[in-house]
Formats: structure tokens, sequence, C-alpha cells
């Protein structure tokens, strides 16, 4: 290696391919809940679309998975927290809502209220 | 898109594991899931907890799985990986409220901080990429494009690192004797030849971040003007050879290694010196003689190294452990590295936990950390419900802390106060069960095979030293043993050729300082307190409990015992007995008594 742009240059190439592994701080944690309901309702399309979106977009964000996260009958659900602890969640979330809370919410911080899952439901 | 990666420890203790196969069967349960675009699977170094190994982790969620077997691999690829439902039976992390915590919040690592094996359970070790992305070979970067020798120099100096091989000698020092030599021609050395019993940093680092000790080397070869090193490792640690003859083909290959690195005219290369795994090659000046392939054999000093070293020429000599901190004191500061730990000894310490307690493996702590901290919080305290009795550091030639030394500071001048030392980082923690005579005789034992025979006072002198100690495990041993092994324990530590010598008496004199009852136990009552000195042993049958059942004779291998079942009760022949302990273990009624 012969100049540090170099260096440089495989750090931003190399640190693609590991982002979750490196310890920077998150602007928001997305959760999928992936439980057998969720699954059942499409959950799977819409955890993969975040994943890729949230890549393709370059967005400081996590996009994990946990279990049921609420029992109701509004899968699939999508958690969003940001870095403050602050969260919601959107409920009965399919590919096109989740291009839609990505567009909206991670990248406007802008929360869509009509698509939360409201107290109760 | 991939959305899980799965990093898999291959350090040592989890290849043995089979950790191997795990990842194998990772890759497998998971394409067989349709899931082989979304989760990757990688091998990475040391995670800590070796002792409940092979562990695995998984990120983004940061949850280590411990003691996973292939049988467990499709419940977590099901459950976690598809369903999003961790296996909780198999976290290393807490549960608090029913809520996953973190990793960095459950006990084992709340109190750690890592920045000597930084990296080590996260990247991939034989990756060169994953080392840069994590900001690899910056420290080198910055070192030639903006550095003055002179200015590296200093700011290791400020840091206050100190060399974290045993000795604790400042390691800017070091480097400034190197530097102010004005031989044309130097060298740097990493002393990987770790030989202190339970002691196994300095491989964990090599086998999960052998690039952080490369670099380093490269940045210290700059500072003193040397443009070739050696790491010397022995021979009995294979994956870490293996990962870092990985790891400098990669750096050559990347220019990294090699000459003009980085345009800047510097040139530097290094190649592995296998030692035979002597202890003694841990010795600076040994260690020197066995890379010029003469035996290793330690030499008067001075001259040091740093005057006269390898074929006689301005050497320095570093520990594994030292080095690794050094990219990141160049690239965070010294301030930085300042502030963490005690003003006389900054940064962190990595220990390798062993002996009777729960967490065994490998843990890093600020200095400054109570011992307390480290055997109880981080280490789970003594197992089965023993009491600690005390903690051996330094290996052979470092010493115990007992209870009352438990809220000391770790500190290299506050443990050497204390009579023992911080050594390369082993911590052997020994409960109510050990008998302390017995663990100096070990340790003397291990120095009688480890001497190399060159000076009187430690070839004869140490021999002389176990036979003494083990005429007191015999139950032979007299008052005037004792004297014998004050007087020639300072005689070997007054007229020994090297460290190994100069240090050897000390398990003895910690022992019979902090333990003078256990031996006097010895040598007046002829007893063992803790029963492991099989001499002084008897095994004996109480007839009141006895149910006359004869389960203890015919479990007795030398038909020590007898009697007639279910009539009398049956005893023990003290003649005939091997004190072997069997006819404790087969008794259900828990009538035969040690004594």
């Amino acid at each position: 290696m012969k100049t540090v742009e170099e260096l440089n240059q495989l750090r931003t190439k190399a640190r693609n391919k590991m982002e979750m592994r490196l310890d920077d701080g998150h602007d928001y944690f997305v959760v999928v809940a992936m439980g057998t309901a969720g699954i059942a309702a499409g959950a799977r399309n819409v955890l993969l679309k975040l994943v890729e979106k949230v890549h393709e977009l370059k967005i400081n964000a996590l996009v994990t998975q946990d279990g049921q996260i609420e029992v109701t009958g509004q899968e699939p659900l999508v958690k969003i927290v940001d870095s403050t602890g602050n969260q919601v969640i959107y409920k009965k979330v399919d590919v096109a809502m989740a291009e839609e809370i990505i567009a909206k919410h991670l990248q406007n911080n802008q929360v869509i209220e009509e698509y939360l899952l409201q107290e109760g439901q | 898109m991939e959305r899980i990666q799965v990093v898999v420890c291959a350090g040592t203790g989890c290849t043995i594991g089979n950790s191997g196969e795990l990842i194998e069967k990772f890759k497998e349960e998971i394409k067989h899931a349709g899931l082989e675009n979304e989760i990757s699977v990688k091998k990475t170094g040391c995670l800590g907890l070796c002792g409940v190994g092979p562990n695995v982790a998984v990120y983004p969620d940061n949850i280590i799985y411990k003691t996973v077997s292939v049988d467990d691999i499709k419940e977590i690829v099901t459950e976690h990986f598809l369903k999003g439902r961790p296996v909780q039976r198999k976290m290393l992390n807490d549960v608090k409220d029913g809520k996953v915590l973190d990793i960095n919040h459950s006990s084992f690592y709340a109190k750690q901080k890592r920045i000597a094996l930084n990296n080590c359970g996260v990247i991939d070790p034989e990756n060169i990429e994953e080392y840069i992305a994590k900001d690899g070979y910056q420290a080198l970067a910055k070192v030639l494009t903006s550095m003055s020798k002179q200015e590296v120099i200093d700011e290791v100096l400020a840091s206050g690192l100190r060399g974290r091989g045993g000795g604790g000698f400042p390691a800017g020092k070091k480097w400034q004797f190197a530097h102010d030599q004005q031989e044309k021609q130097k060298y740097v050395i990493c002393n990987a030849d770790e030989g202190d019993p339970g002691a196994f940093m300095d491989r964990s680092i090599l086998e999960g971040n052998p690039h952080s000790v490369i670099e380093a080397m490269a940045i210290a070869a700059y500072a003193i003007g040397a443009n070739y090193g050696y790491i010397y490792i022995r021979a009995e640690y294979p994956i870490a050879v293996q990962r870092l003859e990985v790891a400098i083909d990669q750096a050559r290959e990347h220019g990294l290694l090699g000459d003009d690195i980085f345009g800047s005219g510097f040139d530097f290369d290094l190649e592995i010196r296998l030692g035979a795994g002597a202890f003694v090659c841990g010795e600076e000046t040994a260690l020197i003689r066995s890379i010029e392939g003469h035996r290793g054999m330690p030499q008067p000093k001075p001259p040091f190294p740093a005057v006269s070293g390898v074929w006689g020429k301005p050497t320095i000599i570093n520990n594994v452990e030292t080095y690794a901190n050094i990219a990141q004191i160049i690239l965070k500061g010294s301030a930085w590295f300042a502030s963490i730990g005690t003003p006389a000894s900054t940064g962190t310490k990595v220990f390798a936990l062993g002996g009777k307690i729960k967490n065994t493996g490998l843990v890093e702590v600020p200095m400054g950390t109570t011992l307390r901290e480290v055997i109880y919080d981080i280490g789970g305290g003594c197992p089965n419900g023993k009491e600690f009795k005390a903690v051996q550091t330094g290996g052979p030639s470092g010493g115990c802390l007992t209870k009352e030394h438990l809220d000391t500071p770790i500190g290299f001048d506050e443990l050497l106060s204390l009579g023992s030392m911080m050594g390369s980082g082993g911590m052997i923690v020994l409960d109510e069960d050990n008998c302390m005579v017995d663990v100096a005789r070990f340790y003397l034992d291990f120095i009688v095979d480890e001497s190399c025979g060159k000076c009187t006072p430690c070839r004869i002198g140490t021999k002389r030293l176990y036979e003494l100690l083990e005429s007191i495990t015999k139950g032979e041993g007299t008052q005037e043993t004792i004297d014998e092994l004050l007087n020639l324990s300072q005689v070997i530590k007054d007229t020994s050729l090297c460290g190994l010598g100069q240090t050897a008496p000390n398990p003895v004199l910690s022992t019979l300082r902090l333990f003078a009852d256990e031996y006097q136990a010895h040598i007046e009552d002829k007893k063992c307190p803790a029963g492991v000195c099989k001499e002084l042993l008897s095994y004996i049958i109480d007839p009141e409990l006895c149910r006359k059942c004869g389960l203890c004779a015919k479990q007795c291998p030398v038909g020590a015992i007898s009697g007639e079942l279910g009539k009398t009760a049956f005893v023990i022949d003290q003649e005939k007995c091997i004190k072997c302990g069997q006819c404790v273990k087969a008794c259900h009624f828990k009538a035969i008594e040690r004594r």
C-alpha cells in the first residue's frame, strides 16, 4: 500500500461487509416481530425488504428480529426505537408500507400515525 | 441481503471443543432453512469465557451462545435466526425481568474493558479486511505519514504503558534506549513465548487479532530505526502460528509489510521463529540466543538488549499484550490511555482466570480494579460453595494473595508490595481444598524442570528446595526444614543469573509467610489441613455410621477394607491403604472420614 487513501478506500469497502459488527451507535433500531403469527402474515418479506433498503440507502439503523412482541391480530408488527429510547409499533406492515416507513420515519423522522398500533388493539 | 452474522470462536479452547464442525453445521442448517443469503458464518478469536466453550456470537443481536454442540444448531437456526426467539437456555447473556440483556451488560463482561483483546471475538483473524474495517493499520499510516520517531516514543512514554510480560518496565523507555543507539541495523522482537502455567492471553491475542501485533511491531521498528523483526513463538501454539503466517502473508500482499510502506520510504518485514517451549526462553537474553540458533540460555546483563541484542545489534523485545495496546495508543492518544487504570499502572490488563473459579477464561479489566471484582463479580467465585483461600498471581515467579488482599487494586506496584507480582497475568484461584505446601511444591517442580542449568543456584538450589518441600508434604519435615527453606531461598534469589532463578523461590516465600500455620500443621501435627498430601492422610470408617454394605470394600483397588457383610462394621487397614479415596466415593452413607 503506497498511500493512506488506498487504506481508507479499503476500510470503507470492508466496513460495508461488517456494519453489524462495528461498535458505532445507531439512530434507529428496527425490530420485526417474527413469531409464528408474524411469519404467517408475511413478516419475513417485510424483514428482508427493511434489511435491503436500510443497506441500500445507507441508513444508520440496525434491523433485528424478535419473537412475538404484542398479542394482537394485527401482524406483521414492526417496532422502531430511536436512539433516545422512544418507540412506536407499526401494525399490519406489508412490503410497500415497509418502504414508506423507511422513507418517512427513518429518513425524515416522520412517524406515520395512521399505521401505528393503538393502545388496546 | 445479509442480516445476521454468526461468528464462531476458533481459538484453541473452543477448537478442542469442536468449533470447527459447528461452522459446517451452521452453514448446513442455514442452507436447509433457506437463509443462506441472509446469514453468514465466520470464525473468530477468543470471546473470553473459555470454560463454557465453544462459544458462538450472533450479530447484530449481540448474543453469545455457550457450550454449543452440533445438536443445538438446528434449534438456534430455526428459533433464533428464523423466528427471532433467541434460545435462552444456551445464552451467556443475563436475562433480567424476562428481557435479554446486551452481552456488554451481562455480569461476565460488565466490568471488563477490552483494549488488548479488542477485536478478538469480533473479526475474522484470517481476513485482513476485517481488521482494516476496524481501523486496522490506521495507526501505522498515521505514524509513517505524520509523526517523527521521537514523537512516537514520546507518545508511548506519555501513555505510561508498562511491559505486560512480567516485569512491568515502561515500554517507551525501552524504545528510547534502542532509539538512542547509533547503530545502523536494529531489530524488534515480539516475545510470544508464553510460559506461565495457566496463562494464555498472548496466544488468544495472536489467534484472535494477529494484525494488531504486526502493526505495532512495524510502529516500534519505525520508532527505534529498525527494519526487521522476529516473532518468537512456541511451536506448541499451532493455531496462533498458522494465523500469524496467514496475517503476515496478507500484510505483505497489501504492502503493509515490505518496502516503502505508505510511500514513506520506511521498509519493514518480519519472520516467525518457533521456540521449543522452554520456559527460560521467555527471558529476553535466552530468547535472543534461541533466535540466533543457539541453546536458549540467559546471558548476564548488561549489556541490555537495547544496546546489544540479537546478532549483537540494538534490539527491543516486547510482549504480545504490550504490542496489542500500541495501535490504539497512537490512534486515540496517550492521554486517553493514561486516563484508564491508575497513575502508576495505566491501561488495562488481561488475566487468565483458572483454578477453582466458576468462570474460567480471559478477562480484561482496567488496572486498579480490585481482586474481589475480578474473582467474584466477573469470575463468579469458587464453585460448589467452597471457601476461597488464595489466588496465585504471576506464575512460578509470583506469589499468593489471600482473603485480606481481596480489596487491593490490581497494579504492578501494588502486587509487588504484597509479595506477589503481575507476571504475565495468570490468576490461579485456590480454595479450601488446596494445600499451600503442595502448591509451592507444584511450582518448584515446574521450575526444576524448566531451569536451564547454566547457573548453579538455580540448577541445584531449586532442586533442593523442591526436595525440602516434598519432605514436608511427606510428614518428614521439621523446624530446621523451614529454616533451611528460608535460607536457601534467599541464596537462590541473590545469586541466580536470570529472572527465572531470582524469582523461583517466590512461591515458597509467599506461602511460608501467608500460610505458616499450614506448614506448621505438616511438620508438627503431621497433618495436611486441606487433605491433599497423601502421606499425611488417613481414611477412617466410622463404625456407628457404617451400614455394613461392603460397597467400599468392593471399590478398594488394593483390598485394604475388610468386614463381614451385614454383620460387622468395615475397617480400613492403614498399612495397605493407598489413599486413593475411592471408598469415600463408594459410600452412600458418608461413613468414611478423611483426616
